[in-house]
């Protein structure tokens, strides 16, 4: 299949200082559900509207169905739709207005706005608020009401920033059917996503981004594959110098073991391995470590995820950067306050 | 290109209908300034070398004009609540040429300034005012009040998409809207002004439209003047347009 998006090198710098894309290289073929997975601040949002013709680019190429971004960028709108990660819709106007002004934006022809409108009122379960005014919408209704507007003319390649940021589990349950539903017929979906869960049973394809570098790129299964089969997770107990040194002596050792494929610092007290078979390494681990007189405290076993993948390819759990993030950002609020 | 900004024309417009306060908020102070100002200067009639005999006469072409400056500085308001909401990203992302996003919003502040305008006039009329020249005059008025209204806009526009802030934007029509009225033929005919305030008028695009609307009023049609207002309108049109659109894709920065 031919790639409907591809990138080269594509570099972004705001200002002339902050260097938020950092020369990264991808592509996605026709059809495909391409993921682009990372935290708060790794690039993905500078990326997707590089990619709808919403920024310019500092450098590198960057291509859609063959149009160039800074070359043609008219030709790719025709046939993009994208939503952002926050809502943009018009609340001075009412859910079916907002979706026909987007069919008639993109020259649909009139018969066929008006049956897109109701139809994906009635796929998004807005049919009945569709009179009224989009302001009075729920924060979930005005979601799904601005996903509504960039589908109205089937655009060929979709992007969305963080599409399910927000939405409560059965709307996010939903919008993973529809999207799998239109993906079937045809359409290319270039997502970035915070949620693992998202990422592997949505994408074909996952790019993990950090700090505006791609770290890793695949299929979901193959880089979760990547990493070994389990993720062992082992607490040492005492204080965080004693642990610190502890954890250095546990890692040297660990590394040596034949099934373990990676060893990695979770925080001062907590070490996370990748290994094969873990059922049977389990015991190994566990007597190696009582040799070196290292005291133990709960041990967790689980098979790989793409939170592990994550871990791996940037050090950091996803979900607790962004858990710090928040708690940093609500002492700054209270600072304020 | 026209289609799209008839369909945006379309939204502003029903848009302008849900609250129609909007109308009648910057309607204020010109209704303040017909029915007082006109009272308290109407003596200047008296003075020797004053065009009409009715300060009336005279000052509703001012009023006018203000009415235009007012209403069309609040037109890059709309385009920052747009920025705020996120809406003008998707009209960005769609295949809409940059001047149909302004178009739509512009021809919509050309409704609203016809509108407002009208009711000026009314006003003056039962004021006792006199259009010389009858219904095709009053329908002139409004043409070049609402041309007048649309390239200033543009201005309202620019400063609106450059500093993203409503509060700037509005400041900006505060600030200007005075300075730019007192310093044109407005209130008070260049050669009752001293000599710097003259040269200064001579440069200001609202004289020109004062003077054209005026001329509508109490003159029969002088085509040199009605020329020459829209030969101005023209100019400040093209520049605050252009330069809207230069800063639409300036935003893609």
């Amino acid at each position: 299949m031919n790639n409907i998006i591809a990138v080269e090198n594509l570099t972004k710098i705001y200002n002339g200082q902050v260097k938020a894309v950092d020369n990264i290289s991808f592509s996605v073929k026709e059809g495909e559900v391409f993921g682009f997975l990372g935290p708060n601040g790794a690039g993905k949002t500078t990326t997707i509207k590089v990619l709808t013709t919403l920024l310019r680019k500092t450098s590198g190429k960057a291509f859609v169905s063959s149009y160039e971004v800074d070359h043609n960028p008219m030709a790719i709108r025709r046939i993009i739709g994208y939503t952002a990660q926050d809502i943009e819709i018009d609340g001075d106007m009412t859910g079916r207005e907002n979706l026909v002004l987007a069919g008639r934006l993109y020259r649909l022809p009139r018969k066929k706005v008006k049956a897109r409108t109701e139809e994906l009122l009635e796929v998004m379960g807005l049919t009945d608020a569709a009179g009224r005014l989009a302001g009075t919408y729920s924060g979930g209704m005005r979601k799904r009401l601005d996903l509504a507007t960039v589908l109205v003319h089937e655009p060929q390649v979709l992007f969305l920033d963080e599409p399910t940021t927000g939405l409560d589990p059965q709307s996010r349950f939903a919008l993973w059917q529809y999207l799998e539903k239109i993906n079937k017929e045809g359409a290319t979906i270039f997502l970035t996503t915070q949620y693992m869960e998202e990422a592997d049973r949505l994408c074909q394809k996952l790019a993990i981004i950090d700090l505006g570098k791609i770290v890793a790129e695949g299929e979901p299964k193959k880089l979760k594959a990547e990493i070994g089969g389990d993720t062992v997770t082992i607490e040492i107990k005492g204080e965080v110098e004693t642990a610190k040194s502890y954890q250095a002596k546990a890692r040297a050792a660990l590394e040596k073991v034949t099934d373990v494929s990676a060893v990695k610092p979770l925080d001062d007290n907590r070490v996370v391995l990748y290994v094969k078979n873990g059922g049977l390494v389990i015991p190994e681990i566990i007597s190696l470590l009582n040799n070196l007189n290292i005291p133990l405290g709960p041990l967790s076993f689980s098979e790989s995820t793409l939170d592990d993948v994550f871990l791996k390819y940037t050090g950091r759990e996803l979900r607790v950067e962004e858990e710090k993030r928040k708690s940093r950002m609500q002492k700054i609020m209270r600072g304020r306050a | 290109m026209i289609r799209e900004s008839y369909y945006l024309f379309g939204r502003a417009l029903k848009k302008l209908a849900r609250t129609p306060v909007m109308i009648f908020f910057s309607l204020f102070m010109p209704l303040l300034w017909i029915l007082l100002f006109s009272q308290l200067f109407r003596r200047l009639a008296d003075l020797p070398g004053f065009p009409t005999q009715s300060y009336l006469d005279y000052f509703t072409a001012g009023v006018v004009t203000m009415t235009v400056l007012t209403s069309a500085f609040q037109s890059g308001m709309a385009i920052v609540l747009d920025i705020e909401s996120g809406f003008l990203d998707k009209l960005l992302v769609a295949p809409v040429h940059r001047l149909s996003i302004l178009l739509g919003r512009l021809l919509t502040d050309g409704v609203r300034i016809i509108i407002q305008a009208s009711i000026i006039i009314g006003v003056a009329l039962l004021m006792g005012a006199h259009i010389k020249n009858g219904f095709l005059g009053y329908l002139l008025i409004l043409f070049i009040a609402a041309s007048f209204g649309i390239a200033w806009a543009g201005i309202s526009n620019i400063v609106a998409i450059a500093t993203k802030n409503s509060e700037v934007t509005m400041m900006l029509g505060m600030l200007l809207t005075f300075p730019l009225l007192f310093m044109s033929t407005a209130l008070m005919p260049l050669s009752f002004q001293p000599d710097w305030m003259e040269q200064v008028s001579k440069f200001n695009p609202a004289s020109y439209v004062v003077d054209g609307i005026r001329s509508l009023m109490i003159a029969n049609y002088d085509w040199s003047l009605i020329g020459k207002a829209f030969l101005v309108v023209g100019i400040v049109a093209f520049f605050s347009l252009s330069g809207s659109v230069v800063m639409l894709r300036h935003l893609r920065k």
